[in-house]
């Protein structure tokens, strides 16, 4: 694909969700960048804000296989990994996959599956593979895990583990949408009959997203970027309202955020800015629920360093 | 990351209670720390003053600043560990560190013209920083640069002094740092297992280090070069001597040069010390120091009409058959010809030491005086009235009087000096004006002492006063400061007690008239004027009321005036172009009231109209050497001490000329509190008197320094006022220019500032790769900011920043991606050479100076 192909698509990618959820291009450009560093995302918001239709929207435009589970505390690890059955005829165990063989996984309020649910997740989204009865069962390569979450019905949930929030490469709320983005919201809605969203169209033919995820991760990061990177890394560590600072991990996801940043910038480097830009989402599903205001720490985090700029 | 495991599973409360713990532990050891450091400041200032002539000036402002960094301790804890402790703080912090060697600078040119040597200036700002780095505390090795600091103090001062307190004050340091060494260690234990406290590092800039680097380099390269221009520095490393240099203010060291003299120690030990130096004769005479010194004087022209009378018979007297060395008969020539100046090897110019002086300098030591001038030559011809030697015991040592307490009316204070002859060989004693009484161990005869024709003070009856002979001299301090109002002048210098009778000076009366002339109605008139209480004690004893006496004084006056007449015609002549001579010194006087002020005004003048140069003689056939050197205006110190010694003449003054020894100030050794006075030291002025009986010194060469007078602190500043007022008035052009310019470099400081940047900066960014001087540019840009009120936040990307506070935001955000491009790209991916775009707006962008103006003044 050409550079000029890429942009196209991005730009196409960009329309489509533009179009599912009206007034929020900050959003849908870091579910972009999300989407090309390869990240799992976790959204984080009230009911009713377009969560699941945005999550829906982005698994039709990347055009693999979308699957969905809608989490609830009966819910076994198994009905999201798959499990081994045995075949009358053939008098063999067989295979049969669950939602997570999918492209988009879309886990619908992660919290309220129990922790045991929760942690099937785990090897699925870090190393995209399941291991079932000693058996690793490899995932597609442009996997992507979109979490929902909802804050206010705590009722019955089971909060996430940090360990697994780390997995997420960054959290996302949307926000109430402005009066406009509404009005033309309830315009577009009038005549759709019982769909009740939008329908788009595939974006991106198979490949070509894994082709575009690769050029992301050669982005280059020179070295006072690196070290800046590090640094805030550092600052997390030891700023005094969080418990637990940046994980190594998380550090290597912030930068292929940031590479990401940089690429639907159209640079194929990576700067300070593009670092500060992604900062807030990437460090706040790492923060958990520890920091109260994530965005007030964020800020003195980001003051707290120094932005090199040579001299 | 192998610190933070640990850390990462702590709950919410283990971090507390470790904080706790550690907190604990820190806020003891830091007390501790600052209690060290405080005895390290302790024992050096007890250095520092054992070593000072002004105490004040060492306990006052380390007193201060330790309160400040105590203060600056509490009000702003923890200030250091933060990432922006902010400028202010950072200056204070600062200024308590450095403030040492300016404020050394203060007290040596201005205030007590004694400083500190430069080590101990040096030792005193390690102190300092002792001290600073406590208020540091949160940075950790802050307290361990601040322990190491208090050591090194100690193990010097221990080295340098020999002061019991410091000895204790070094035990107690001991004791405590072994403390807290062991709190350290258990702090550390603590540490290790609790909590991982995370260490805030102050960052180095490279450049810093670089420079600093460079520096010391520099330095080490200027001490170990001998070379002329750079030599000149030397001195600015500090030396004991070694090096060939030396400080006037360091104390003794190694090798010290030409001070090495022997028994220098304590000028008052009395017995040859290393005797080897005292057994070979070199003592040169007066007269041989004279041709040394300032050239031989050409043999006199026979000349039958110009024939010197010879001082009128007083009778016989025993000084007459006294030897050679003391018939000073002899004459001092305004004439003389060019030293020749041979180039001497170093070791040649080591001269051994004349005398030593203890007591304050500068000061004159006299030692011939001359009253009449013919115009080339000074002799002495006025013989002095005979006074009454008495002896008196002051501190139950035998004191012979040659002027009780009280006689002199303007000069009430006594001052103490010693005097140790060590090659001078004269009966003449080198004192110091205003002679009171003099004492040598165990004399107590009046007969030992005298006076020589030319009033000054002698041992009669020996061809010189023994080698290693110790003198005590007292002398009055004269209150100038009073004299020179013209009132008070007129009240001081009315009446003279002399030998039993009241006289008044021609001079004197001559300026009552002057005065009564200006207020012939004045108050101060219309009652009589009171006298000082010595004089009025005197008149007691005389039986005469002090009332009758004023009121007698006009009819004294005729009697006074025959008697008197002609005592004074000698120090009245002016033997030089009179015209010439009165017409300077009344245009120098002008506005200046009667009084001491015109002795001021005209011997500053002089100092600033003609310039010191000792190989500008007079030609031989010169007859009126005084026009000579107006005309010229150079010459050596002699010439400005005739000079002035006729202008003061034409003005009314009794004056004569004086030879004698200068003991600078810059050869004073703080050691032992003495002056070294060498051949060198022999120097020429002239003295003015009041009344004809007491001749206070004046110096008129530049570079010299008056001798000390009685002034009190306002009186002193006044006069420091008015000199510079005076300064000001007479160097209107350069202090204009001067001011004009400073006025210039506020009201355009940013311009100034700003413009050397980019110069600098275009400079730079002429050579260098393209990454380089996009780096200056960026450097400059910020500065610009900073210059115009919108300075880059640490954090702010330069995208953001610029994009914020610049005024031109469509052409940064065309350009900002290129910058950024070389800023944060590989570098394989840049080129080299950059396009014709790209270097249009480097150079927009280098010399666009508005870029953050208009948006600074928009917002205000």
């Amino acid at each position: 694909m050409s550079q000029n192909g890429k942009l196209k698509s991005i730009e196409l990618l960009r329309k489509c969700l533009n179009s599912t959820l009206l007034g929020k291009e900050d959003v849908v450009e870091l579910v972009i960048a999300c989407l090309l560093s390869k990240g799992h995302l976790l959204f984080d918001d009230l009911p009713g804000l377009g969560k699941t239709t945005l999550a829906k929207a982005l698994a039709t435009t990347v055009g693999g296989r979308f699957s969905r589970v809608q989490c609830t505390p009966d819910l076994l690890p198994s009905d999201i990994t798959g499990f081994n059955i045995l075949n009358q005829k053939t008098r063999e165990f067989e295979f049969r996959p669950g939602p997570v063989f999918g492209d988009v996984l879309l886990a619908d309020e992660i919290n309220r599956a129990t922790p045991r649910t929760q942690s099937a997740l785990f090897e699925a989204m870090a190393e995209r593979q399941v291991t079932i009865d000693g058996i690793a069962h490899p995932l597609s390569s442009t996997f992507m895990v979109i979490a929902t979450q909802n804050p206010v019905e705590s009722h019955g949930a089971y909060p996430l583990p940090e360990a697994q929030l780390d997995r997420f490469a960054m959290k996302l709320q949307i926000g109430y949408p402005n009066r406009g983005s509404e009005l033309e919201m309830l315009q577009k809605n009038i005549g759709t009959g019982s769909q009740g969203y939008q329908a788009v169209e595939r974006v991106f033919e198979s490949g070509e997203l894994e082709k575009l995820q690769e050029d992301v991760a050669s982005v280059a990061v020179e070295l006072p970027v690196r070290e800046y990177l590090v640094d805030l890394a550092r600052a997390t560590r030891e700023h005094r309202s969080v418990t637990l600072g940046l994980s190594p991990r998380g550090l290597i996801t912030w930068q292929r955020v940031a590479q990401a940043w940089a690429f639907i910038d159209q640079r194929d480097y990576v700067i300070p800015d593009d670092v500060q830009a992604v900062a807030k989402p990437v460090l706040e599903v790492r923060f958990g629920g520890s920091v109260d205001n994530v965005e007030k720490v964020v800020h003195e985090i980001i003051e707290s360093v120094a932005v090199p700029t040579g001299r | 990351m192998t610190q933070r495991p640990l850390r990462a599973k702590q709950t919410q409360f283990g971090k507390l209670g470790s904080k706790m713990i550690s907190g604990r532990v820190i806020s003891g050891q830091r007390g501790l720390v600052l209690l060290l450091a405080l005895l390290a400041s302790l024992a050096v200032t007890i250095i520092r003053i054992d070593a000072s002539w002004a105490p004040w000036t060492i306990w006052v402002p380390t007193l201060l600043s330790t309160l400040t960094a105590i203060a600056l301790m509490m009000v702003a804890p923890n200030r250091a560990a933060t990432n922006d402790p902010g400028r202010a703080w950072i200056f204070i912090t600062a200024l308590l560190i450095v403030y040492v060697l300016p404020w050394n600078i203060i007290v040596k040119s201005l205030l007590t013209h004694t400083g500190e040597p430069l080590e101990l200036v040096m030792l005193a700002m390690v102190q300092q920083a002792a001290l600073v780095s406590v208020t540091l505390y949160p940075i950790r090795k802050a307290e361990w640069i601040s322990g190491l600091l208090s050591f090194f103090l100690f193990v010097f001062c221990i080295t340098m002094s020999s002061a019991q307190l410091v000895y204790v004050l070094a035990g107690l340091y001991g004791l405590l740092s072994i403390w807290w060494l062991m709190g350290a260690y258990w702090e550390r234990i603590q540490g290790g297992f609790v909590a991982q406290q995370s260490v805030p590092v102050v960052r180095l800039r490279a450049s810093i280090l670089i420079s600093l680097v460079a520096l010391l380099l520099l330095l080490g390269y200027i001490g170990s070069t001998r070379s002329t221009t750079l030599g000149s520095l030397l001195g600015f490393i500090p030396t004991s001597g070694g090096s060939g240099e030396n400080d006037e203010s360091a104390r003794s060291g190694i090798g010290d040069g030409d001070r090495v003299v022997a028994a220098q120690e304590t000028a008052m030990s009395f017995g040859p010390v290393e005797s080897e130096l005292f057994l070979e004769d070199t003592s040169p005479s007066l007269y041989d120091m004279f041709t040394d010194i300032y050239g031989e004087a050409p043999k006199a022209k026979k000349r039958s009409e110009k024939a010197v009378s010879l001082p009128g018979s007083e009778g016989p007297s025993k000084h007459q058959h006294l030897s050679q060395s003391q018939k000073s008969s002899r004459e001092f020539s305004a004439v003389r010809r060019a030293k020749l100046e041979q180039a001497k090897k170093p070791e040649q110019k080591l001269t051994s030491a004349m005398l030593y002086l203890i007591g304050d300098v500068p000061t004159h030591l006299v030692m011939e005086t001359f009253d009449a001038f013919d115009g080339r030559q000074w002799t002495h011809q006025q013989p002095i009235q005979p006074t009454a030697l008495k002896l008196v015991t002051i501190g139950n040592k035998p004191y012979v009087q040659f002027s009780p307490k009280g006689s002199v009316p303007f000069a009430l204070k006594e001052q103490v000096y010693g005097v140790k002859l060590i090659n001078l060989k004269s009966p003449r004693i080198p004192s110091p004006h205003l002679l009171s009484s003099v004492h040598i161990d165990k004399v107590d005869r009046v007969d030992f002492y005298g006076k020589t024709r030319d009033d000054v003070a002698e041992m009669p009856e020996r061809e010189h006063i023994p080698q290693l002979t110790v003198l005590h001299l007292r002398t009055f301090m004269p209150h100038l400061h009073k004299l020179r109002d013209a009132s008070e002048f007129r009240r001081f210098g009315s009446r003279v007690k002399l030998d039993g009778n009241y006289v008044t000076s021609e001079f004197v009366r001559k300026a009552q008239a002057d005065f009564d002339q200006l207020h012939p109605e004045g108050e101060l008139l219309s009652q009589p004027l009171p006298l000082p209480d010595a004089v009025i004690d005197g008149i007691g004893s005389d039986g005469q009321s002090p009332q009758q006496d004023v009121s007698a004084t006009n009819a004294e006056t005729a009697v006074e005036k025959t008697n008197e007449a002609n005592s004074f015609e000698v120090h009245y002549q002016i033997a030089s172009e009179r015209e010439l001579v009165e017409k300077l010194s009344d245009d120098w006087t002008s506005g200046v009231s009667r009084g001491w002020g015109e002795v001021d005004a005209i011997v500053s003048r002089l100092k600033g109209y003609c310039q010191l140069d000792a190989t500008s003689n007079a030609p031989e056939e010169c007859e009126d050497v005084v026009q000579h050197f107006l005309s010229t205006k150079r010459g050596p110190d002699y010439l400005f001490a005739t000079t002035a010694a006729m202008m003061l003449r034409a003005r009314g003054f009794p004056t004569r000329l004086v030879t004698g020894f200068y003991a600078d100030p810059k050869d004073f050794e703080y050691a032992t509190g003495q002056t070294v006075i060498r051949k060198d030291d022999l120097h020429t002025w002239l003295q003015v008197s009041l009344d004809g009986v007491h001749w206070i010194s004046v110096e008129a060469t530049p570079g010299y320094l008056n001798p000390i007078e009685d002034l009190s602190f306002i009186e002193w500043a006044e006069l420091g006022f008015w000199e510079f007022c005076r300064w000001i008035w007479f160097h209107p052009i350069p202090v204009a220019l001067f001011m004009a310019g400073i006025a210039w470099g506020v009201w355009s400081r940013i311009w100034i500032f700003e413009t050397c940047l980019t110069l600098w900066v275009a400079v730079v960014a002429s050579m260098g790769t393209l990454r380089s001087r996009t780096l200056w540019l960026i450097w400059l840009l910020q500065w610009r900011g900073r210059l115009y009120g919108k300075p880059r936040p640490n954090h702010k990307t330069l995208r953001r920043w610029l994009c914020e506070s610049s005024t031109d935001t469509s052409f940064v955000r065309n350009f900002i991606p290129q910058l950024e491009r070389l800023l944060y790209a590989p570098a394989q991916t840049i080129s080299h050479e950059p396009d014709q775009e790209f270097q249009k707006n480097f150079r927009l962008l280098l010399w666009e100076r508005k870029l953050f103006v208009n948006s600074s003044k928009q917002n205000t």
